[in-house]
């Protein structure tokens, strides 16, 4: 899981590997409350949430727990959360269970997307931040 | 009048203009070249009839696949709507887990109550320390004139004997090892009582706060749930339109279906319009061939008026039947449209479902609230517990404390009562020494202030005793209710995961179902796709039928040519109806009675019995006023096979290709 926090905008974003699954939510429901909690400890207050999740086809019902656990957060701070996706079934997620009512859905076609982690020996290519 | 000359027998009739043979032949020469072009379409009619048949069992065979793709939609969308709408409430799945709940929390609401009870207890012990150390400045007080007996006791007794003198020595040294006793008891053990005091005092502090925040948070929390179940039971009840929603969905999909497949049957109405047309060719061949062999202008204007006439009428039965063949072509395609289209808006629907308030699968919907709930149960159990504990272990040496303390007292007491009477004991033998009045009454003293020393302590020992007692029955209350915490908080930590568990199942099962409705628009729409290509009516009413009615329709050009320049009419006094006979339809019907009556012609419109019991097999009558629209045949059910239904009018009787509503 990758953090980024952009100042200028006071937006944070965590980017999502993959799924978010009953799998792998828990672990990334720690993470992301570690990062968070780790960003509110630096001066800057962020007051955006921006959640990457455009290597996402697919959001379970724990996965869905986790989002709504991070949007409390965020809200009981006096914050707004976005969401990145690019697979059409979490948008249909989303839509279905009303979250796109609290939450600013962001759709990133697939080109807009960064490139994939180079191989180990390869020089490492620049990232494209989403908050930018 | 006209005059008419023909040679092609050698003959000239007198009265007619002169045409000469050439005219004939040239005519007869139109007419062979058409009937080519006829003979040519009629074969390339029959492969395209095939080619035709063909492309309707494609569409209909692609419809089939897309109806059994719509039908799984359907059922995959009442799925989705009966779990997201709680009509799977009454399943075990969310009662077991509010029963969890409810459960809990009624046992927090236990808790406090019993921690209430607790607390009063604390505070009344607490009381009664605070009264005990107050015992202390009340024994000092009392026992403060023993020093100055003490030293009184050594003044009267110097003068007195040897004897006497170690006797009152001996009590003022009982006195002095009181004096240091009693020190001792308030320099530590009553120190520790004060500590204990302080510690009760903590341990009520810690118990009010810590029961203040749980039962706040269980007051919330218990409001919350029956916020949530009350408004889920009000949203169940008004669920019921959704069912008929949904019912209505699956009406109105197989509505358009079956329109399409009543455009479908199409295929058979227009081989029986193409039949009729090609059973009349031969005869209106035959018809030329009486032409050609006719001897004079009487003989063979009678053909060509059959010719003119019969041929145009058929061409018009192909401009109909072209023209109901293209419409068909568009209502199929239109309706396969409208097949994408309604199952489209039936998905953008499902999606909100946003005439329905609460959604148990919703971000805040019944299955977030109840998980969230047993988080937060197994929290407040978990701070139960650790209260508990904490309090337990706080409170459990106290007792023991208590009960030395008593013991202590009581011994303390026995004491200062064995010098009352040991004071007495010496006074009396004082009082046999004349010079021993003095000691006498030091010893009275004596005696009256060990006494109320002594009453003071028993007291202070009995309060003693019930401090103790309640504070080992409160330590062994503090461990019930841990224990019974604990045993709450291992349901919790297993029925707890299990509901949980259980819960993100239901919802995973929506949001599952939610993907399949995805990949089923997906299937839908390339479905679609699919049989709408394979609707190719076109060439069929754009070229094949075209070019079998033109040729008719020149063959009755070039009649009508050679009737007006001989002079003949072009119009047949009674109508030829051999083809009528044919007619199945209620559109040829209409087609030949527009003809005739165009003509002029007279037209027999008593029904025959033949002509009925050819209309007897229409496949489409206008209904009554009132009545529901014709239902599309069963697949497979062509109008030999259709249940007869009189037609009462049969002016208003109609085919498909007619029937202009249906499309």
């Amino acid at each position: 899981m990758d953090l980024n926090a952009n100042r200028k905008e006071q937006t944070l974003t965590i980017r999502v590997p993959g799924d978010l699954l009953s799998t792998n939510a828990e672990a990334l429901l720690k993470e992301a409350g570690g990062l968070i909690d780790a960003a509110d400890r630096t001066p800057q207050a962020w007051k955006i949430l921006k959640l990457d999740l455009t290597a996402a086809k697919m959001v379970d019902s724990v996965g869905l727990n986790l989002i709504v656990t991070l949007l409390k957060r965020v809200q009981q701070r006096g914050g707004r959360m976005q969401i990145a996706y690019s697979s059409p079934n979490i948008f249909r997620t989303f839509t279905f269970t009303r979250l796109d009512k609290h939450v600013e859905l962001v759709k990133v076609s697939t080109s807009q997307q960064p490139p994939l982690p180079e191989a180990p020996n390869a020089a490492p290519s620049p990232r494209r931040d989403l908050s930018a | 009048m006209n005059r008419w000359t023909s040679n092609w027998k050698g003959k000239i009739r007198l009265g007619w203009p002169p045409l000469g043979k050439n005219n004939r032949t040239r005519c007869s020469a139109e007419f062979r070249t058409l009937f080519v072009q006829l003979h040519a379409a009629e074969v390339h009619l029959e492969r395209a009839s095939v080619e035709l048949e063909k492309q309707f069992l494609a569409t209909s065979t692609e419809l089939e696949t897309l109806t059994r793709f719509g039908d799984e939609f359907v059922k995959q969308v009442e799925t989705l709507v009966s779990l997201a709408t709680g009509n799977e409430c009454s399943n075990s799945t969310l009662s077991d887990a509010i029963q969890l709940v409810e459960q809990s929390t009624a046992f927090l609401v236990g808790c406090h109550q019993e921690t209430d009870q607790m607390l009063e207890l604390l505070r009344n012990y607490n009381a009664q320390i605070e009264h005990l150390l107050k015992v202390e400045t009340e024994l000092q007080s009392t026992m403060l004139p023993l020093k100055f007996v003490q030293t009184l006791f050594k003044q009267e007794s110097a003068p007195l004997g040897h004897g006497i003198q170690e006797m009152f020595g001996a009590l003022t040294h009982e006195i002095e090892e009181l004096h240091n006793q009693v020190r001792d008891i308030f320099g530590t053990k009553f120190k520790q009582l004060e500590q204990t005091h302080e510690t009760i005092g903590q341990v009520i502090n810690q118990m009010v706060r810590q029961a203040q925040s749980l039962r706040q948070a269980t007051a919330i929390h218990k409001a919350k749930i029956e916020a949530s179940i009350e408004t889920l039971k009000k949203e169940m009840t008004s669920n019921q339109q959704r069912d008929a929603r949904l019912g209505q969905v699956s009406k109105d999909l197989a509505d358009d279906v079956g329109q399409i497949v009543m455009g479908l049957q199409f295929q058979d109405i227009i081989n029986q319009k193409l039949q009729h047309v090609r059973s009349a060719l031969p005869q209106i061949e035959a018809k030329f061939n009486e032409f050609e062999a006719a001897s004079d202008p009487a003989a063979a204007s009678k053909p060509l008026q059959f010719l003119h006439q019969s041929c145009r009428l058929e061409a018009e039965q192909l401009q109909t039947a072209q023209a109901e063949l293209a419409k068909v072509e568009a209502s199929i395609q239109s309706g396969i449209q409208k097949v994408l289209g309604r199952l489209t808006e039936t998905d953008s629907q499902c999606l909100s479902l946003g005439e329905f308030k609460l959604l148990t699968t919703s971000f805040d919907g019944m299955v977030q609230v109840l998980v969230e709930m047993i988080g937060e149960v197994r929290e407040l159990v978990a701070a139960t517990v650790a209260s508990a504990a904490e309090a337990h272990e706080m409170l459990r040496p106290l007792g023991s404390l208590a009960s030395d303390l008593t013991a202590i007292v009581r011994s303390m007491s026995s004491r200062i009562h064995l010098i009352g009477l040991n004071a007495q004991l010496q006074a009396a033998r004082a009082a046999q020494d004349r010079r021993g009045a003095g000691l006498e009454v030091l010893s009275a003293r004596t005696s009256e202030i060990s006494e109320e020393t002594n009453r003071i302590s028993e007291q202070a020992a009995t309060q003693l005793d019930a401090v103790a007692a309640g504070l080992a029955e409160s330590v062994k209350t503090l461990g019930q209710l841990h224990a019974d915490a604990q045993a709450q908080q291992t349901l919790m930590n297993e029925q707890g995961r299990t509901h949980e568990q259980a819960l993100h199942a239901f919802r995973d099962n929506a949001l599952e179902t939610l993907r399949a409705m995805g990949a089923s628009m997906d299937d839908i729409r390339t479905q679609t796709h699919r049989t709408l290509e394979s609707v190719r009516f076109a060439e069929f009413h754009q070229v094949t039928l075209p070019a079998l009615r033109t040729p008719l329709a020149a063959i009755a050009g070039v009649a009508e040519q050679w009737l007006e320049a001989h002079g003949a009419g072009t119009v047949q006094a009674s109508l030829i109806d051999g083809f009528k006979r044919d007619y199945t339809m209620a559109s040829e019907h209409r087609v030949y009675e527009g003809f005739a009556s165009a003509d002029g012609l007279s037209v027999s419109t008593a029904p025959t019995a033949e002509s009925d019991a050819n209309r007897e097999i229409e496949l489409f009558d206008d209904p009554p006023a009132g009545a529901e629209p014709a239902l599309a045949l069963p697949v497979g059910q062509t109008a030999e096979t259709t249940p007869t239904v009189p037609d009462a009018t049969p002016a208003s009787a109609s085919d498909l290709g007619a029937n202009a509503e249906l499309f």
